[in-house]
C-alpha cells in the first residue's frame, strides 16, 4: 500500500484539470497582492524619508533662526535681517519659534523681538476674522505678545468676540499692552470669564499699573458689581500696594461688619486680605470684627490681618483663636499672626500643654535656626 | 558643553535652568562676556555638577524639576558656589526666602539678557573681592 502523500500529485494534476481556470484566478490574485504589498510597502519607505528629510529641513531651519536670533539680540545683526529671510509658508513656524523667546526677555531685547515680527502682524490681524475661534484666538496671541500699544485697537476689538476663548486670551494681553484708561473695558468684560483664575485676572489687571488704582477702587466699592468682579479688583490693588485702597477696605469691612451672616464673604476675605497688606494699625478694629465671622476663611483672614496691622491688645483674641475656633486653619492663622507680633508666651505654654491644638503650637513657633540639609 | 574659549572668571558659570530658551539666551550672553557655560536642565543633574566640578556662580531657576532652586542652595548651605536664583514675578515670600538662605542674586522671568548677564557675572567678582582674592576681571 503507497503511502497518502505518494498520490497527492495526482490529485493535484486532477484537481488543475477539473478547474483550471480558478487556479489561474488564484494565482493572479495571488501576485497582485504581493504587487500591491510592494507599492504600499514602498510608498511607507518613501514617506518616512519624506518626513525624515522634512524633519531634518525643520531642524536646520530652527538652528539657522537661533543663531541668527542670539546675533539680533545681542545687537550684532539688525532684526530686518533676519524677518526678511522667513519665507511666507515659514511663517507659523517662525512665530511658533520666537514665542518662547519674546516671553523670556524685556527690555531691548524685547523691542528687537517686536521689530523682528512686525512684518508679518498684518497677516494676523487679517486672521482676527477667521470663522474659526482657535484661529482667532492664536491670532489674538500673537499679536498681545508681538505687537506693541499700537496694536491694542485689535485687541479691545477682540474683546467683544462671540468667542470667550479669544475674549480672554485678548483680555489678557490688552492690560499688557493698553492702558488705565482701558480699565473700564476690562472690568466689563469679566462678566465672561468668571471661569479664569481669579489670581490670573488679578495679575492681568495688575499690568495696567497704578494708574487704573481709582476705577479699581470705584468698582470694589461698586455693591451692584458682581462678587467675582469685586474680588478681583481687590485682589488687584493689593498686588499694586495701593495704600490709598486702606481706608476704603476698613469702610466697606465696617458696613459689612453690621450684619456678619450677611456680608459677601469672598469680597469680605480679599478686602481683609488687601487691608493686610496696606493697611495700618488705626485699621485693626475691623478685622477685629470679622474674627467672629461664621465663614471659616474669612475669620482666617481677618486673624491673618491682625498679624500686620494688630498690637499686643490683640493677643488676647489671637488666643482664644488659636486654641478655641473650631476650625484649624483659622486656629494655625491666628498662631502664625501671633508669631509676628512677637506674642509668644501663650504659644510656648501651649506647645508645653496636652491641649488638642498643642502640635499646632509647636510647628508654627520658630525654632532657634533652621538645620541646614546635606 | 564648557566653552573653551578663555575666561575672564576662573570658574565655569553652571546655568540649571529647565527654560529652554531663556537657558539658551543666558548661555550665549554669557559666552559673548567670555564665561565658560555649563547647562543643565534639571536639578538632580545641577546638583551632582556642582559635587563634581568648581563653579563661579551657579544660577539656579526656583522652579527646576527634580530639585528647585531653593533646595539647591539649601543643600549647600556653605554658599560655595554662589547662587543667584531665576523666578517669576510676584513671588515675595520666594525672594525673601532665597536671601535668608543666602542667595547672592535673584531675577525674575521675563529677564533683560544684558542686565542678567552683568549681575551673574558680578557675583565671583564679588566674592572673590570678600575673600581677598586677586583675579584680573578685565
Amino acid at each position: 500500500m503507497l503511502p497518502a502523500w505518494a498520490s497527492l500529485p495526482a490529485q493535484m494534476d486532477r484537481l488543475g484539470a477539473n478547474a483550471p481556470e480558478s487556479l489561474l484566478a488564484l494565482i493572479l490574485a495571488s501576485a497582485g497582492l504581493a504587487v500591491l504589498a510592494l507599492i504600499l510597502a514602498l510608498i511607507a519607505v518613501g514617506k518616512r524619508l519624506w518626513w525624515t528629510s522634512q524633519a531634518r529641513h525643520r531642524a536646520a531651519r530652527v538652528e539657522m533662526w537661533r543663531a541668527h536670533l542670539l546675533e539680533v539680540l545681542a545687537g550684532e545683526r539688525p532684526p530686518h535681517s533676519l524677518a526678511s529671510q522667513i519665507d511666507v509658508a515659514h511663517r507659523d513656524a517662525f512665530l511658533r519659534f520666537l514665542l518662547p523667546y519674546a516671553t523670556a526677555v524685556r527690555g531691548r531685547a524685547s523691542e528687537r523681538i517686536s521689530a523682528l515680527s512686525h512684518p508679518f502682524i498684518s497677516g494676523l490681524r487679517r486672521e482676527l476674522g477667521d470663522r474659526r475661534p482657535s484661529v482667532r484666538a492664536r491670532a489674538v496671541q500673537w499679536i498681545g505678545v508681538f505687537g506693541g500699544p499700537d496694536q491694542a485697537d485689535s485687541l479691545r476689538r477682540a474683546l467683544d468676540d462671540s468667542s470667550d476663548r479669544v475674549a480672554e486670551v485678548a483680555f489678557r494681553h490688552l492690560a499688557r499692552l493698553g492702558g488705565p484708561g482701558d480699565t473700564e473695558r476690562l472690568l466689563s468684560c469679566l462678566g465672561r470669564l468668571t471661569h479664569v483664575d481669579r489670581r490670573q485676572v488679578s495679575s492681568a489687571l495688575a499690568k495696567l499699573g497704578e494708574g487704573a488704582a481709582p476705577r479699581l477702587r470705584a468698582a470694589v466699592a461698586a455693591s451692584n458689581r458682581s462678587q467675582f468682579v469685586r474680588v478681583c479688583c481687590a485682589e488687584t490693588l493689593r498686588w499694586l500696594g495701593d495704600a490709598d485702597a486702606a481706608p476704603l477696605a476698613a469702610r466697606l469691612l465696617r458696613e459689612m461688619s453690621v450684619d456678619l451672616e450677611a456680608a459677601p464673604a469672598e469680597v469680605a476675605a480679599s478686602l481683609l486680605r488687601l487691608l493686610r497688606a496696606v493697611g495700618r494699625k488705626e485699621h485693626r478694629s475691623v478685622a477685629r470684627r470679622f474674627c467672629w465671622s461664621p465663614v471659616p476663611f474669612v475669620r482666617i483672614h481677618a486673624a491673618r490681618a491682625l498679624g500686620q496691622l494688630g498690637t499686643g491688645a490683640d493677643e488676647e483674641l489671637l488666643n482664644a483663636l488659636v486654641s478655641e475656633d473650631s476650625s484649624r486653619w483659622v486656629a494655625l492663622g491666628a498662631a502664625r499672626s501671633l508669631v509676628e507680633l512677637k506674642q509668644v508666651a501663650s504659644l510656648r505654654a501651649l506647645k508645653d500643654s496636652d491641649h488638642r491644638r498643642s502640635r499646632l503650637a509647636s510647628d508654627v513657633l520658630p525654632t532657634s535656626q533652621p538645620t541646614p540639609q546635606t | 558643553m564648557a566653552n573653551q574659549s578663555p575666561s575672564i572668571l576662573p570658574e565655569p558659570v553652571l546655568l540649571a535652568v529647565s527654560h529652554e530658551q531663556a537657558r539658551d539666551l543666558l548661555a550665549d550672553r554669557l559666552r559673548r562676556a567670555d564665561a565658560d557655560v555649563q547647562s543643565v536642565s534639571n536639578g538632580t543633574d545641577a546638583r551632582r555638577e556642582i559635587q563634581e566640578q568648581a563653579f563661579g556662580v551657579v544660577v539656579a531657576e526656583t522652579r527646576l524639576p527634580g530639585r528647585s532652586g531653593l533646595e539647591l542652595l539649601r543643600s549647600f548651605p556653605t554658599l560655595q558656589p554662589p547662587f543667584v536664583l531665576l523666578g517669576r514675578q510676584g513671588n515675595d515670600e520666594e525672594i525673601e526666602r532665597a536671601f535668608e538662605l543666602g542667595a547672592a542674586d535673584y531675577f525674575t522671568l521675563p529677564f533683560s539678557p544684558s542686565i542678567a548677564t552683568a549681575r551673574i557675572m558680578r557675583v565671583p567678582r564679588l566674592v572673590a573681592a570678600a575673600s581677598g582674592s586677586r583675579f584680573v576681571s578685565e
